[in-house]
């Protein structure tokens, strides 16, 4: 948290990242949000009989299906770089040697690994909190409905890059660097993404290995629009909780 | 020098039991069924040419690396537990501080990560920033400092929460003579609070502060040994000045009665071997002697240096 908030690196990620995000909420958000509030997706909708268009107009507040739906893309991207250095430059420098002596291995990949959600988890606040103000100064009746939306949002948002941030820990614990790590999940993530595609495709019985890999309820998610998406959340806490055991019992069997 | 296989004997309880220790790398073995016991006390040096194994050793017994056979304890506890990491700590080699933090900020971490609250973490960082002379550079990053500074920054950091044993792994490689001195008093001081294991190459210094000495070369343990007045017994080392330890000085001292053997090392040292039961005031006698034939010498020495005493 300290590296991201107090260092000059940490805080260009930051003001990087708020600055995409605020030409997201003020080009695409808002402007998306008017038009389907003035009903004119209904006719797009109709056109292509798209349940997830369908889906998106039965928003309440429209804001926040356009912020869904570009969130559950986007922040997944963004956890990639901003949970990328959680054990890998230290484990370089031999700075993870001095911190593995004063207090366990243990302590040391959940403390990296909770920093990493934290800092996520305030991004994302912010976040939520700008396209909750979009909504409410639009509409100011909107605030209640808004404020209800926000949690779900928020909350499945977190669970998804739960499931990240989880994956990056590991990768972490393998990369030289930061960039490495990124890359390499980057790498993993189109190779097992296509791996997965043609074993399904070629053997279907194989079409539930999908769901190890983060990001996998997705596409599921983008057809829920309330605290029902929650019904998908046992996929990203089962992946962090194994990804997370797994890289416990990495970085306490390897040599640091 | 006295030698044993395995084992010496200082004071209170064992610090280190290991037990056929092994560690491979692929195919190579960096340390190979060693079996030893440490006992707190004194300071013990380990020592040994490169690749004799005693990174691995310290890097086994900070629980940075897993034997791949064989078992270690430090106090009593497995390397790396939380019980044995609140009674150890160490200046691992070629590990450094984040370069993104100053100084105090990075030794307030460890110390709060050791169980100290925030205040007692403050206390503790500017207690051990002072042990090594540099409590004036707190607020520094560590790239600002020179190479010795940081040495002693890592220094403060194996301090922090005074463990019961300190490893040490290199301590004075690449630094100045300053440093050097700055770290041997310090290692002098708190000796007397916590047991140091230092690996080092400089024998000199470690002479200075050690009474214990483990060996190892190609793995394997050579030996443990305890510098004591009576393995120095018999020698005496005259450093001479430039163009004063030739032969003719050879002869000359030879000459003196008691001095059974003279043996030059290098441009400027001498070791002389002599009957101490019968001759007890041999460096009075070689004194006078020096004295009255004009040779200049830079010091007298009871005794072989650990280098002699090791490796001659």
């Amino acid at each position: 948290m300290q590296r991201t908030f107090s260092t000059p690196r940490g805080l260009t990620v930051v003001a990087a990242f708020l600055l995409v995000w605020a030409l997201i909420l003020w080009y695409l958000v808002k402007g998306a949000a008017s038009w389907l509030a003035n009903g004119e997706g209904v006719l797009v909708g109709s056109f292509f009989n798209s349940r997830l268009i369908e889906s998106l107009l039965g928003w309440q507040v429209p804001e926040f299906s356009v912020f869904w739906v570009i969130g559950l893309y986007l922040f997944p991207l963004l956890c990639l770089m901003l949970a990328a250095d959680q054990t890998a430059a230290d484990r370089t420098r031999g700075t993870l040697r001095l911190l593995s002596l004063h207090t366990t291995r243990t302590s040391l990949f959940l403390g990296r690994f909770t920093g990493a959600m934290i800092v996520q988890a305030l991004l994302l606040a912010l976040v939520t909190a700008a396209t909750l103000m979009l909504a409410v100064v639009r509409n100011e009746a909107l605030l209640v409905p808004a404020l209800d939306t926000a949690a779900m949002v928020f909350v499945n948002l977190l669970l998804l890059i739960a499931a990240y941030t989880a994956a990056m820990a590991v990768i972490s614990l393998f990369a030289g660097s930061a960039r490495q790590a990124t890359t390499w999940a980057t790498i993993i993530w189109i190779a097992l993404t296509v791996l997965l595609s043609w074993l399904a495709h070629r053997y279907p019985e194989t079409a539930n290995l999908r769901w190890l890999v983060p990001g996998a309820h997705i596409t599921s998610l983008l057809h829920h629009n309330s605290w029902q998406a929650l019904q998908l959340a046992i996929v990203p806490v089962v992946q962090a909780t194994v990804l997370l055991v797994a890289g416990w019992f990495i970085i306490n069997r390897r040599d640091l | 020098m006295n030698s044993t296989n395995s084992s010496v004997s200082q004071t209170g309880a064992p610090v280190i039991e290991c037990s056929n220790l092994s560690k491979n790398y692929g195919k190579t073995k960096a340390l190979a069924d060693v079996s030893l016991s440490l006992q707190a006390g004194s300071p013990i040096a380990l020592i040994g040419p490169n690749g004799a194994g005693k990174t691995t050793f310290l890097s086994l017994l900070c629980g940075f690396v897993r034997p791949s056979q064989g078992s270690v304890k430090i106090l009593g506890q497995a390397p790396g537990s939380a019980a044995a990491l609140q009674k150890i700590s160490a200046l691992p080699q070629d590990a450094w501080l984040d370069p993104a933090f100053n100084i105090a900020r990075q030794l307030r971490h460890y110390a709060q990560l050791r169980g100290l609250s925030g205040r007692q973490a403050r206390t503790e960082t500017m207690r051990v920033l002072e042990l090594v002379q540099l409590a004036d550079r707190a607020n520094s990053k560590p790239d600002q400092l020179s190479h010795g500074m940081r040495k002693r920054i890592m220094i403060a950091q194996a301090l922090i929460g005074q463990p019961e044993l300190i490893l040490l792994d290199e301590p004075t490689a690449g630094i100045d003579p300053p440093n050097v001195k700055i770290i041997r008093e310090l290692i002098a001081t708190e000796a007397g609070n916590a047991t140091f294991i230092i690996s080092s190459h400089n024998l000199d210094e470690l002479e200075k502060v050690c009474t214990t000495v483990v060996h190892l070369a190609n793995g394997q343990l050579q030996g443990i040994n305890a510098i004591d007045a009576a393995a120095n017994d018999g020698y005496i080392t005259l450093t001479m000045r430039q163009g004063h330890a030739g032969a003719a000085t050879v002869d000359t001292l030879t000459q003196v009665p008691g001095v059974t053997r003279i043996e030059q090392k290098g441009p400027t040292e001498l070791i002389i071997e002599f009957d101490s039961s019968s001759h007890p005031t041999m460096d009075i006698d070689l004194l006078i002697t020096l004295s009255e034939q004009g040779i200049e010498y830079r010091r007298l020495s009871k005794g072989r240096s650990l280098e002699e005493q090791m490796f001659s």
